[in-house]
């Protein structure tokens, strides 16, 4: 009763009886809150969410962390086997932006450096959403079938087919006597991935149960054409570089632009 | 000694390193990154062999950094651990000095990202672990110089001998137990400092066991003579209730206290009403965690009243030998020390009698840790309050160990639950959290990424393209399927035909079960329905022969794959898992897919592991193919309890391949990893 005493004076401005008052007021302090919660979702959305994410995979031991240490010390760091991802914002090392234009150097990425291990690579479907750029990081000298494997896993993920996500193939240790050229490079991949791109025709599995779509790995064309890079919606390019050397300027121009 | 020291984070950055004067051949510290690190198998191995190099290592959660050391494997080492320890605190203590001493100390702080994105550019740490490693060596050398040889009394040989069971001398054994009990703990901690010889610990540990076998028979029969012929019923019995095989060894010196007293005349009987003292019903109650002092005394007093309990060997608690940990815990320790014999004698006696009681103590246990954790929570909770918690073995045990019931209940094998759980402790520990962060919520996180890396494989299978490879080469793909009796191979090789006929691939069946009856004509029927040829040879023919004859056929027909069924065979019987060796070496199939049921717990584990070394083992060259992928079948039966599949993957390391879940053509679904973790944590 002494609720309703405090309260009556407060809410006499409204016309109907005080529990009526009560339930108006509160409906209208829940929609005030809904309406500014639309309100910063819709600003939030229409900024740019911060700094640009670069995803750095591939197999084990092809020189992602290597890579990753260039770009943000610019010389070349011993690693053993990435046994977790590392993840930090920063420029890109001066060393490597002497000739380009001084706004390119203060400019932060995202880099995200991603384990080789198989085991590990569940997780990876996580950072899909924030990931813009993808540097996709090979061996020439030792390729295995789950450098081509993981190409396929991520070409036909479907955040990233949505956002057209820009794709770099780095063929990194350049400096080996038998590291391949681009060309031949490109050829092999595109035959692997048809091969590979047979293999995922829709039949394999009945689909009962749902399916994670995040992981789950479906075929990028139709069989009956002929299977080729170009005709993925994602751009592919194919670089050369050695990141123990410090060569990476193709991949820096792939970066920056 | 050593080859090399490094110390390098989680993100693959090497801090510091420091080569000895050889050079290393290969990567063996990635080897150890793969295969244990990754897989957070810490728990259960401490160390790692890998080629010719042992490697021992100390992780440190908080900063995600690791510690090797890297060391010839001949050697035995046994300061390392210390060194490592040692190093580890100098280490941190170097950087915290290094950041103290920079201009702008609140710039810096230790953190992961201090260490692996190199923000505070380290002077070399080389002059001091130089230094330690000194220090420690020299400690190490004045230790073996200090010990004496021992007296033939005191030698294992000696004890075991029939002089020394003969002998009643109190005092003889005494030491005797001493020593058993040392010998225990030295094995544990891995040193051995008073055999100056260089054995290595596991053939000496071999011949222990041997001798002390012939002891302990000689020893029944002499007390079977003096007890006036007890049956051997009543002595299996006792041996049942020994549980463990270790348990068995130490309930026989139980026995022998009996023999040592002969004061001992009158035989009370067991209590089971409620006429029991306090004190008698403790000395009943085996679970519960009693000071080891106390559990001695209570036995000594014990042993005037109730020696009906000594004689059914039900008072384990009391007897000497025993290490700190509670009895009824299963160590992985102790499972090391015995060889193979052993253990397949103490499944006997599990089997036999030892189980219930088991039960009965875990559960007792789990009551003790209840209380505990009520205390821990409020401890905890105002702990919380107070601003960054530090994760410690208090605060994370009880909930592990809620965990590692839960996994249980989930079919995972119980060993396996603790090596996880041992290692989730290993790297949550000294972990800060923030004060809102729930404890049980970091340890499920862990623990679900545990089990993802376990159940994820390390190598991508993917049979249809390395059937499309095989078809560019014109050779047939040959799977062969193997697995205990009753695992449903006829039926997955069945199914698997339905699947390959959907990709467009033709397909040979051959019978190579020419054993049980019907096994031919159930895959006449399959290859009537599907359409598939069938390649057979009636019953009694050798398996071997007709896969080759089948393969052969399949190769000049241009047939894409080769399915060929195999018998169902125990993996302990020698003459079968020969031919099996035999008809993989002769036929060297593309893949063998080891079939095994979800239903089934801790013996698929062995099932698997058994098959595997069969194969490898009975084939004459080195050089074999083992099991690639394994079909976990009957699925649907299981509901939520999928621990097999963790139990499988996790002791073999061999991925699996596809999952049956039914009877239909169909029913044959991949693995899916995250399902199963997520299936396996929840409540």
């Amino acid at each position: 009763m002494r609720t309703k005493e405090t309260l009556e004076p407060i809410l006499s401005f409204l016309p109907f009886s005080l529990w009526a008052n009560v339930s108006i007021l509160f409906a209208g302090v829940l929609v005030v809150c809904l309406l500014i919660y639309l309100i910063i979702k819709l600003f939030g959305r229409m900024k740019k969410s911060g700094e640009p994410s670069i995803l750095i995979v591939g197999s084990m031991n092809t020189g992602k962390s290597c890579l990753f240490y260039q770009l943000n010390e610019g010389e070349f760091v011993e690693t053993q086997r990435s046994m977790k991802e590392q993840e930090a914002t920063f420029a890109i090392h001066e060393k490597f932006l002497k000739d380009k234009d001084p706004k390119a150097q203060k400019k932060k990425y995202h880099f995200i450096d991603w384990p080789g291990s198989p085991s590990l690579r569940l997780r990876l479907s996580d950072f899909y959403p924030i990931t813009e750029k993808i540097v996709f990081v090979v061996d020439g000298t030792e390729l295995d079938d789950d450098t081509f494997e993981l190409f396929y896993k991520l070409l036909s993920a479907q955040k990233l087919k949505e956002k057209k996500i820009p794709f770099l193939v780095v063929l990194n240790k350049s400096d080996l006597i038998d590291s391949p050229d681009v060309k031949p490079m490109e050829k092999l991949f595109n035959r692997e991935l048809s091969q590979l791109n047979k293999t995922y025709a829709s039949t394999s599995f009945t689909k009962e149960q749902e399916d994670e779509t995040e992981n789950e790995i479906t075929q990028l064309l139709d069989e009956s054409e002929e299977f080729s890079l170009e005709k993925l919606q994602n751009t592919i390019s194919f670089v050369k570089s050695s990141t123990k050397n410090g060569q990476i300027d193709e991949i820096i121009d792939f970066i920056l632009n | 000694m050593l080859d090399k020291f490094l110390i390098f984070s989680f993100g693959g950055r090497v801090i510091f390193s420091h080569k000895f004067d050889c050079e290393i051949e290969g990567e063996p510290v990635n080897e150890l990154i793969s295969n244990i690190l990754i897989e957070d198998r810490t728990g259960s191995v401490k160390e790692y062999v890998h080629e010719n190099y042992k490697m021992k290592w100390k992780i440190e959660s908080e900063f995600e950094l690791v510690f090797v050391v890297v060391y010839q494997r001949m050697l035995q080492l046994f300061y390392l651990d210390k060194l490592l320890d040692l190093l580890q605190e100098n280490f941190l203590n170097f950087a915290r000095e290094q950041i103290n001493k920079h201009e702008n100390p609140n710039g810096f702080a230790l953190s992961p990202s201090f260490f692996s994105l190199n923000k505070l550019k380290l002077p070399d740490f080389r002059p001091h672990f130089l230094e330690i490693l000194e220090q420690v060596e020299e400690y190490d050398k004045r230790q073996k110089v200090n010990t004496k040889m021992r007296t033939f009394e005191k030698t294992d040989k000696y004890k075991n001998s029939v002089t020394a069971v003969k002998d009643q001398d109190g005092i003889g054994k005494k030491n005797k137990k001493k020593k058993k009990k040392k010998n225990q703990s030295d094995q544990d901690e891995g040193s051995d400092s008073e055999e100056s010889n260089s054995e290595s610990n596991s053939p000496s540990l071999t011949k222990k066991k041997k001798i002390s076998k012939a002891a302990k028979r000689i020893k029944k029969l002499q007390e079977r003579k003096k007890s006036g012929g007890r049956s051997p019923q009543r002595n299996l019995r006792r041996k049942g209730r020994g549980g463990r095989g270790g348990r068995g060894l130490r309930g026989s010196k139980s026995k022998k206290k009996i023999d040592e007293k002969p004061k001992k005349k009158i035989k009370k009987p067991m209590k089971w009403d409620n006429t029991l003292s306090k004190s008698e019903r403790r000395g009943l109650d085996q679970g519960e965690k009693l000071d080891q002092m106390q559990k001695k005394e209570l036995s000594k007093q014990n042993s005037q009243k109730l020696i009906g309990d000594k004689e059914l060997n039900l008072d384990f608690s009391a007897s000497e030998g025993e290490d700190d940990e509670d009895y009824w815990e299963i160590s992985s320790e102790e499972e090391k020390s015995f060889d193979e014999e052993e253990e397949e004698e103490e499944e006997e006696e599990k089997e036999k009698g030892g189980f219930k009681v088991n039960l009965d103590s875990l559960k007792k246990k789990k009551k003790s840790n209840e209380t505990k954790k009520k205390k821990g929570k409020v401890a905890n909770f105002f702990k919380g309050l107070k601003g960054n918690k530090e994760l410690d073995e208090e605060t994370l045990e009880p909930i592990l160990e809620k965990f590692r019931d839960h996994l249980i209940s989930r079919n995972v094998d119980s060993e396996i639950a603790q090596k996880i759980s041992d290692s989730v402790l290993l790297g949550l520990k000294g972990k800060q959290i923030g004060t809102f962060q729930r404890v049980v919520k970091i340890v499920r996180e862990k623990i679900e990424e545990v089990l993802i890396k376990i159940l994820t494989p390390k190598r991508v299978v993917n049979i249809l393209r390395d059937i499309g490879i095989s078809k560019k080469k014109k050779e047939p793909y040959s799977i062969v399927f193997v697995g205990v009796n009753g695992t449903g191979k006829s039926t997955s090789l069945a199914k698997t035909c339905y699947w390959l006929l959907q990709n467009n691939f033709t397909v040979l069946i051959a019978a190579c079960d020419t054993f049980r009856s019907g096994a031919v004509d159930q895959l006449r029927v399959h290859s009537n329905v599907l359409g598939v040829p069938l390649f057979e040879w009636g019953y009694g023919k050798p398996p071997a022969n007709i896969a080759q004859k089948a393969i052969a056929h399949a190769k000049s027909n241009n047939i894409d794959v080769v399915l060929i069924d195999t018998a169902g065979r125990m993996q302990d019987n020698e003459l079968q898992m020969r031919a099996l060796a035999n008809l993989i070496e002769l036929n060297k199939p593309n893949f063998v897919a080891f079939v095994g049921e979800a239903l089934v717990g801790n013996i698929g584990k062995d099932q698997l592991i058994k098959f595997n070394q069969g194969i490898s083992d009975y084939s004459k060259t080195n050089k074999t193919q083992l099991i690639n992928g394994i079909f976990l079948t009957k699925f649907d039966t299981i509901d939520d309890k999928v621990g097999a599949a963790l139990s499988m993957t996790y002791s073999s390391g061999i991925p699996i391949v596809f999952l049956g879940v039914g009877q239909q053509y169909v029913d044959l679904k991949k693995m899916d990893v995250k399902m199963i973790s997520k299936t396996l944590i929840k409540n």
